[in-house]
């Protein structure tokens, strides 16, 4: 089913959808949780629910690619590959790009966002490191 | 009547009192006290809601059906399942059509293993999750929780089936004949994910009929046709025969806005606004670059150039205040 007409269905209300900051006085931010949207954001471009050929790519580094061809079967749809932060980010980065092949237009996004999520990975994976060096210490002094 | 059921009369003015109607009588507390009002304690409400109210609304046949049929139309598309919430990503196919021996599945443990097998579970799971308590009145009007909706089950010939899968938190049934449009779109939002049997699903053609033929049990009903054959937008927009007689491209000027560069930190940006500023920096280069020998000797050069100025200068004043002197006073 077209991609379009999809999106016109889903626009005004889906259960991805996640509106904040709403006041009576002003509006609010619109954003998108499906795993499959390069920048969260709820638009037809970057939605991973109305496209057919979509790439996501979540804060732990897993990344998602769609399969156009088999649409009607979720299960075989998309692809999750879990990336490893320890590669480092330009290596990641011609992962994610390589994945964006059928979708130049989210070329962009895509490299922000492994750049973003990398640092995030390793900022995570450092408080792990300095626990076990801790932990470490404490078992030779105990000796 | 709730409200009503006292001969309440107002005391009209001149008794200090509001006019609202009053309880008449006395030994009692009742009695004098406000009655009738919306505003009174124990009075009547505003607009007392009538059960003649006109609850039903009728709406034609052929609506009905084209709403139906544009429910489960969205039912197969896995976009709008998920969308709407549901939890399909493990589904092996859309629309999912198991066999007839699901009808008889006679047993809960049963129907559950069916449907973890199908990937169905995780909707089930996702309307147990969900279940809590109602906020607002309704929890104490026999409305005490709520949860969300699981897959519909769809059949045509139940042996045990309906018995087996009515016990699923949020997992509802419904036969294929009569379909309701309560089920399909709840809440007005299409794409309810449904599991149906291989006997319901092939009936679907006798009672809808198809594109070629009229539905069989619904007289004079033609399955609705799209506004659109080719619903892509993108490929009409993108097809030759669309862009070939599209007029070229207009792209307006290339506004380049030039990124600003700090004078005080770009020797090139400040000497296009200052250009005395290429002396200063030679003399501070001559400067540096001089040893402090070389230093002493022109600065020595420098006070005698001062030296002699200042001597000329001197001189000058010297001569001009003789002048001045010989001169005399001067009268206007």
């Amino acid at each position: 089913m077209s991609d379009a007409l999809v999106w016109h269905l889903i626009r005004d209300n889906n259960s991805f959808m996640v509106k904040r900051g709403r006041t009576s006085r002003c509006g609010n931010v619109q954003f998108s949780s499906e795993a499959g949207n390069l920048l969260n954001a709820h638009c037809f471009k970057y939605s991973g629910v109305a496209n057919s050929k979509s790439v996501g790519l979540s804060s732990t580094l897993a990344l998602t690619t769609s399969n156009p061809k088999a649409q009607n079967k979720p299960s075989k749809a998309t692809t999750t590959a879990q990336l490893n932060h320890r590669v480092g980010v330009k290596k990641l980065t011609a992962t994610v790009v390589a994945a964006c092949a059928s979708r130049p237009d989210l070329l962009a996004a895509a490299k922000v966002r492994v750049a973003k999520a990398c640092a995030g990975a390793i900022r995570a994976n450092l408080t792990h490191v300095k626990k076990s060096k801790k932990a470490v210490r404490a078992s030779r002094r105990s000796k | 009547r709730a409200g009503m059921q006292t001969p309440a009369e107002s005391w009209g003015t001149g008794r200090a009192v509001a006019r609202i109607p009053r309880v008449p009588g006395g030994g009692t507390s009742r009695s004098g006290q406000a009655a009738y009002g919306n505003m009174c304690r124990g009075g009547r409400m505003f607009a007392p809601t009538k059960v003649w109210r006109h609850w039903h609304k009728k709406i034609s046949t052929n609506q009905r059906r084209y709403a139906v049929s544009s429910a489960l139309a969205a039912s197969a598309l896995p976009a709008l399942v998920m969308a709407r919430g549901h939890r399909v990503n493990n589904v092996p196919e859309f629309p999912l059509v198991l066999s007839d021996s699901l009808n008889r599945v006679s047993t809960t443990k049963a129907a559950k293993a069916v449907l973890q097998q199908m990937g169905a579970f995780d909707d089930v799971e996702k309307a147990r999750d969900s279940r809590k308590i109602r906020v607002g009145a309704g929890k104490a009007r026999n409305r005490r929780y709520t949860q969300r909706r699981g897959p519909l089950v769809i059949y045509d010939v139940s042996e045990g089936l309906d018995k087996a899968f009515r016990n699923l938190p949020g997992v509802e049934l419904a036969m294929v004949d009569n379909l309701s449009l309560l089920d399909l779109a709840p809440g007005g939002h299409l794409g309810r994910f449904c599991i149906w049997t291989k006997g319901a699903f092939e009936k679907l053609d006798s009672i809808f009929g198809t594109y070629e033929e009229s539905a069989k049990f619904k007289s004079g009903f033609n399955l609705p046709r799209s506004f659109m054959n080719n619903a892509d937008l993108t490929r009409i927009i993108n097809s030759d025969e669309v862009q070939s007689v599209l007029k070229p491209m207009v792209s307006g000027p290339d506004l380049v806005i030039p990124k600003k560069r700090n004078p005080l930190r770009k020797a090139d940006v400040r000497v296009g606004l200052n250009p005395y500023q290429a002396a200063v920096k030679a003399r501070e280069v001559t400067k540096q670059s001089m040893d402090k020998a070389a230093r002493g000797k022109a600065i020595a050069a420098k006070r005698k150039v001062v030296k002699g100025r200042s001597k000329e200068f001197s001189a000058r004043r010297k001569a001009f205040i003789a002048a001045a002197s010989k001169e005399g006073d001067v009268t206007f």
